[in-house]
């Protein structure tokens, strides 16, 4: 009977450190977003910046250093 | 067109722009998957002024700077003092259409002896400064820049290139301070000054001292200790008076007493051609021999009244003084 509990204590930190560890994921997924979320994505009005930029005179010339998503730095 | 995120490498903020978003200052943006900069020979600013109302003071005393600007800055001072055109995007104000070559047939025919970047931020129109520094080179002319020093470092190499002389305005000597009046970071600024020093490019150093901001002793102190250090003790180093403009109106005016605490903390830590700015004092403006202490050169406001410097040496002395003379 003795050796039921020593068993069955055992059991219940297994159980209790299953849980956290699923706790403690569902927080990194859900928590993550919802105490620290990202940045939101602007919404640009390309052809209202395009005509912007058209009426003042101004010209769209290449810039140098910089890099695109997933390619090289242009220089 | 695949709306792909592009990233400017120009400055530490490195911005990330999705299709047609401007970076932090205003003009430099992402069309097409590309980088592209709005400012190319547009400048909003354009004007012959004496090299000492850069300030340069130990580069060709007496002679004029052609100076140019463009809208934008990657800085956002609250002291600014040309907010007007430095916190405004290029569309916002008159720009005149001045390609490089223009520039530099601009300053031959004003008899300037240089081209300045200056008034708000060089390194948002980077492109412009290396293409008109190249030109400018090939026909003599001196290349000044007056800036933040907010710039990475490799696109700094670049502008090294053909650069002169500089003037860096350090605006404090805390993180805290660039973060919450600048909303920059000090370190890549303090690398800058070094980096132009290392690629031989004469520095002075400007700072700004705003009452109750950046006007403590031991501010003034620790930014001395490090030019000291740093740069040397021949680097000139300009107090400037700030004015209540933009967003600091609240503000008084600097002090006198406080600029003259300044210069003479600086000479303290020694620091040998410390100056005031902005305001006309006795000795603020002059340049004073650091091995004989005479005069060698006087000036009132943005004038040039006697110079003593004969071949770059003392004309008492013979010691020769740091600067670009000829």
């Amino acid at each position: 009977m003795k050796r039921v509990e020593v068993f069955s204590a055992r059991a219940d930190r297994i159980y209790l450190l299953f849980f956290a560890i699923i706790a403690g994921w569902i927080f990194l997924l859900v928590g993550k977003e919802l105490f620290f979320p990202a940045p939101p994505i602007p919404i640009i009005d390309v052809a209202a910046e395009r005509a912007k930029i058209d009426q003042a005179g101004l010209i769209i010339y290449p810039g140098r250093f910089y890099r695109v998503e997933g390619e090289e730095v242009i220089k | 067109m695949s709306g792909k995120v592009v990233q400017c490498l120009i400055c530490p903020k490195e911005c990330k722009l999705v299709e047609g978003q401007r970076g932090d200052c205003r003009s430099r943006a992402n069309f097409d998957d590309k980088l592209i900069t709005l400012v190319f020979g547009a400048p909003c600013s354009m004007h012959v002024d004496p090299i000492e109302k850069k300030p340069l003071f130990h580069v060709l005393p007496g002679t004029r700077a052609y100076s140019i600007a463009t809208a934008g800055c990657n800085l956002h001072c609250k002291f600014c003092q040309n907010w007007e055109i430095s916190q405004v995007p290029p569309e916002a104000i008159r720009h005149t259409e001045l390609p490089p070559a223009e520039v530099v047939r601009q300053t031959i025919a004003t008899n300037s002896r240089s081209i300045a970047y200056t008034y708000s931020e060089p390194v948002t129109f980077f492109e412009y400064v290396v293409e008109t520094s190249r030109l400018a080179r090939e026909k003599n002319i001196l290349n000044l820049l007056i800036s933040a020093g907010y710039i990475n470092p490799e696109p700094q190499d670049v502008l090294c290139e053909n650069l002169d002389a500089a003037n860096i305005d350090l605006k404090g000597m805390t993180e805290k301070f660039y973060r919450d009046v600048c909303f920059a970071t000090l370190k890549p600024v303090l690398d800058a000054l070094v980096r132009f020093k290392e690629r031989g490019v004469w520095v002075e150093v400007t700072n700004l001292i705003v009452p109750t901001l950046n006007d403590e002793a031991a501010d003034i102190r620790a930014l001395c200790q490090w030019v000291f250090r740093e740069m040397g003790p021949h680097t000139p180093l300009h107090f400037s008076r700030f004015h209540p403009l933009y967003r600091l109106k609240n503000l008084p005016p600097t002090p006198k007493k406080t600029l003259l605490l300044a210069r003479s903390i600086a000479q303290e830590v020694g620091m040998h051609y410390v100056y005031i700015g902005n305001l006309s004092t006795p000795e603020g403006g002059n340049t004073y021999c650091h091995n004989c202490r005479r005069l060698v050169i006087e000036r009132r406001g943005y004038w040039v009244l006697q110079n003593n410097i004969v071949n770059g040496r003392c004309r008492f002395c013979d010691e020769p003084i740091p600067g670009i003379w000829s």
